[in-house]
């Protein structure tokens, strides 16, 4: 898969980026304010799924109307992160924590919108602790994972 | 991080969204039950929330900014 990312690499776009100290500064930006909408909302679900959110609503009523506003920020995550990895292709490919981090987000992609959904759609349901659990586990995972790319550098 | 002109204007703008919130709460929120639901959210609130939605997004900006900063490490 090592040419795949050599060629993501040498594209025009992502070299421009990777030339523009400015552009990489923005694009993180871009994918950090994906990440508050992203983590805030579930974060939000997830408390209520464990009984330390907003008592005054029921959960299926905020997952719901939380929902728009979980995958707006998701949205914005995966059309920054990917710029982001053309900019260093070749050197995520070779971090684990790259790898790491991708496998976390599929699995948490695949978990929220089936499992996680079902189970918040349908509180109080007696999986709601675990669930809630899991799901915190698997994003937190994901931006910690995020953060360790930055700081391991591939031998 | 003493010198980073993006740390101090980060630590400006945690102040203002603080300052804004206070004079929120203090004020119109003071007044919740209160609004009349027909006529919709009050301007000043709405304003509050803008400023909040500006203020925290900026926050996030001048943060990452720091890592930026000419001669910034870990240190």
């Amino acid at each position: 898969m090592m040419p795949l990312f050599q060629w993501l690499q040498y594209t025009p776009l992502a070299q421009t980026i990777r030339h523009s100290a400015a552009l990489i500064a923005l694009l993180e930006i871009v994918h950090l304010i994906g990440l508050t909408l992203l983590l805030g909302t579930i974060l939000m679900v997830d408390l209520s799924l464990l009984g330390l959110g907003i008592d005054r609503q029921p959960v299926s009523r905020i997952a719901r109307e939380l929902n728009l506003f979980t995958v707006i920020g998701l949205a914005i995550m995966l059309v920054s992160g990917p710029l982001i990895l053309c900019s260093e292709a070749v050197r995520c490919y070779k971090t684990p924590a790259f790898w790491i981090k991708m496998a976390l987000l599929a699995i948490a992609i695949a978990f929220h919108f089936t499992i996680h959904r079902r189970v918040a759609l349908a509180a109080p349901h007696s999986s709601a602790r675990v669930v809630a659990v899991l799901s915190l586990a698997l994003w937190f995972g994901v931006a910690l994972a995020g953060k360790a790319i930055a700081i391991f550098q591939p031998a | 991080m003493y010198h980073s002109p993006a740390f101090r204007i980060k630590m400006l703008l945690l102040a203002l969204a603080g300052v804004n919130a206070v004079v929120f709460h203090r004020t119109v929120y003071r007044d919740a039950a209160n609004w009349d639901p027909a006529a919709g959210v009050p301007g000043r609130a709405r304003l509050a929330g803008l400023l909040s939605l500006v203020f925290w997004i900026a926050i996030i900006a001048a943060g990452r900014a720091i890592a930026y900063a000419p001669g910034y490490d870990l240190g």
